[in-house]
């Protein structure tokens, strides 16, 4: 799986958890850039990509990301 | 909070920059010790041992067993570790609560309660230790080993500034600054000097004045007007976050001289636009501890999962993403409610009423920003932000006044009184000056002072480092503005620094 296409999975995950289809997520993105990303958000947030994806965060990922390219990161580090 | 402390802290500070920097962390493990027997005695240091030594011998297992025996030695280890807590804090939950059953039944029977001592700070130590048990088996980092593996774990668990209110900490980011080498810098003692001066300002000047006014309000609530005790409720707000906030700034004032960097409690909580927000900036270690260590995990258990998939068959997307969230939201804040003291009063109003409070938050949230996109209204206007806040605060009113009443009923019967009996004309300064709100001007000082304070921290962060930018003296006008404000308007100097709210729980 290549980065690109963990970003356009990510981006489909983002819309469909934000009920927005304009959103786009980049390396940089965090939850500032996103109005309704907060403490609640995040945690659905983080089961839709396990679950798209197929694997499992340590905990320690789930409350440490900063943004959205560390997301990406570990999602192709358990890819391999 | 005394002269005792001052001492032990500058005694610290002495020793510990004066030996080599590998052996610094014993120096904090030796003066931690000395505070916490001299803060409540020899017989209570088996318990802080018991819990240490426990998380310390639980983890190792962990770390060499798999499968299901992991299972059984993680349920062991938090079972032993806050079943002491349980049992030394929160046993009288349970016969309270039957006798609360029994008299609403008018049975004559009660159960008995019992009165136990437990260590200092047990409720705050128990969770940075239960959260370092559970970081370990879910191999966020391996656990504490080597020949000093239990006395840094004993440090972690009862750093003396952090001992009696907090902030709840976490192994992994306290290690760094525990166990690393601190040279002395006059950035930091001078820095941490001064958030130790500014929180002796809000606690002795403006708590300690507010606090007697509130004390006399609450044992005649009967017989006062209602626009006294909403005077009191509203107070009572200003109180809490003085004396808690003003010992998080003691607390963390001294842990910088050490150049130990303890993370925040308070974020300027009364320039929040939401209830929500105000949370995420209150207590804000508390909060989220419970959110990592409980509610999180419980959201991604398997029953969570299951209760989303069959909220999106029944009734659809929105409702999958909602439910099981409140849920999680709900058992959250039950917990927060009962870690202070397990009484129903703290269920009631720190659990239940701010839970109950978020959950219809955010259900009415898409509304409210509809309402306020055809009303035009700029989010970053100020009067906008302006009226957010004091929508904020107001909403937060009830939730604060029943945790300054001794009991429900008696927060009940106050917010009675505000409705049936307000008598704005009976508001005079005899009477506020017989209820000991004799200095009005001094509380009116202290609270603008740390109203704008805040103001200027949300504008352009660290306070100090913005004064520490200025000319040498405006510099030193505000050093000893404060310094002898506190020393000249201060109820009683001499007393010290009474009891924190926060250190009850």
């Amino acid at each position: 799986m290549t980065r690109q296409e963990v970003f356009e999975k990510l981006d489909r995950i983002f819309q469909d958890e934000f009920d927005d289809g304009s959103i786009h997520v980049t390396d940089g993105t965090t939850a500032d850039d996103i109005e309704d990303w907060d403490s609640l958000a995040h945690i659905n947030l983080i089961v839709a990509i396990e679950n798209t994806f197929g694997m499992k965060f340590k905990m320690n990922e789930v409350t440490g990301m900063r943004n959205v390219g560390e997301i990406a990161d570990i999602v192709l580090e358990r890819a391999k | 909070m005394s002269a005792t402390y001052l001492a032990l802290l500058a005694g610290a500070l002495a020793v510990y920059y004066a030996v080599p920097g590998k052996l610094q962390w014993t120096v904090l493990l030796a003066a931690s010790g000395v505070f916490f027997v001299t803060s409540c005695g020899w017989a209570m240091l088996p318990y802080l041992a018991a819990g240490v030594a426990v998380s310390c011998g639980g983890t190792r297992l962990l770390a060499r067993a798999s499968g299901k025996r992991r299972k059984l030695i993680l349920a062991a280890t938090l079972t032993l570790l806050l079943g002491e807590l349980f049992i030394l804090k929160y046993l009288n939950f349970i016969p309270s609560s039957v006798n609360v059953l029994a008299r609403l039944f008018s049975f004559e029977w009660q159960m008995r309660t019992v009165s136990l001592a437990a260590p200092i700070g047990i409720s705050y130590y128990t969770l940075s230790l239960t959260g370092y048990v559970l970081d370990v088996y879910w191999e966020s980092y391996p656990p504490v080993e080597g020949r000093f593996g239990l006395a840094r774990l004993a440090l972690f668990a009862c750093y003396f500034p952090q001992m009696t209110s907090g902030p709840v900490t976490r192994y992994q980011q306290m290690q760094r600054e525990l166990f690393a080498v601190h040279r002395p810098s006059y950035r930091t003692l001078s820095f941490g000097a001064q958030r130790i001066l500014w929180g002796f300002f809000k606690k002795l000047l403006v708590a300690e004045w507010l606090i007697r006014f509130i004390r006399s309000v609450h044992a005649q609530i009967a017989s006062l007007p209602g626009i006294v005790l909403l005077l009191a409720a509203v107070l009572y707000v200003f109180y809490l976050y003085a004396d808690f906030s003003g010992c998080m700034d003691i607390i963390l004032g001294s842990s910088e001289m050490f150049g130990v960097g303890l993370p925040e409690n308070f974020r300027q909580p009364f320039y929040s636009p939401t209830v929500a927000e105000f949370w995420r900036r209150w207590h804000i270690t508390l909060g989220q501890w419970f959110r990592d260590y409980l509610m999180y995990p419980l959201l991604r258990s398997a029953p969570f999962q299951r209760l989303k998939r069959r909220c999106r068959s029944r009734w659809g997307k929105a409702a999958s993403k909602a439910i099981p969230t409140y849920c999680g939201v709900a058992v959250l804040w039950l917990f927060i409610g009962f870690w202070h003291q397990g009484t129903w009063k703290y269920i009631f109003c720190s659990g239940l009423l701010p839970g109950t409070y978020l959950i219809v938050g955010d259900i009415l949230q898409p509304a409210c920003r509809r309402l306020r996109d055809r009303l035009h209204i700029r989010a970053e206007a100020l009067p906008y932000q302006v009226f957010c806040w004091a929508r904020t605060f107001v909403l937060l009113l009830p939730i604060f006044l029943f945790v300054g009443v001794s009991s429900l009923s008696g927060g009940a019967q106050m917010i009675v009184r505000i409705f049936t009996a307000f008598a704005p004309q009976k508001l005079t300064g005899a009477l506020l000056y017989s209820l000991s709100l004799n200095r009005m001007k001094t509380v009116a000082y202290g609270l603008g002072c740390m109203m704008l304070i805040d103001l200027l921290a949300l504008k352009h962060g660290d306070v100090r480092a913005l004064i520490a930018r200025q000319k040498l003296p405006v510099r030193w006008a505000v050093y000893l503005g404060l310094l002898f404000s506190v020393l000249l308007l201060s109820p009683n100097l001499t007393a010290g620094v009474g009891d924190f709210m926060y250190a009850q729980f």
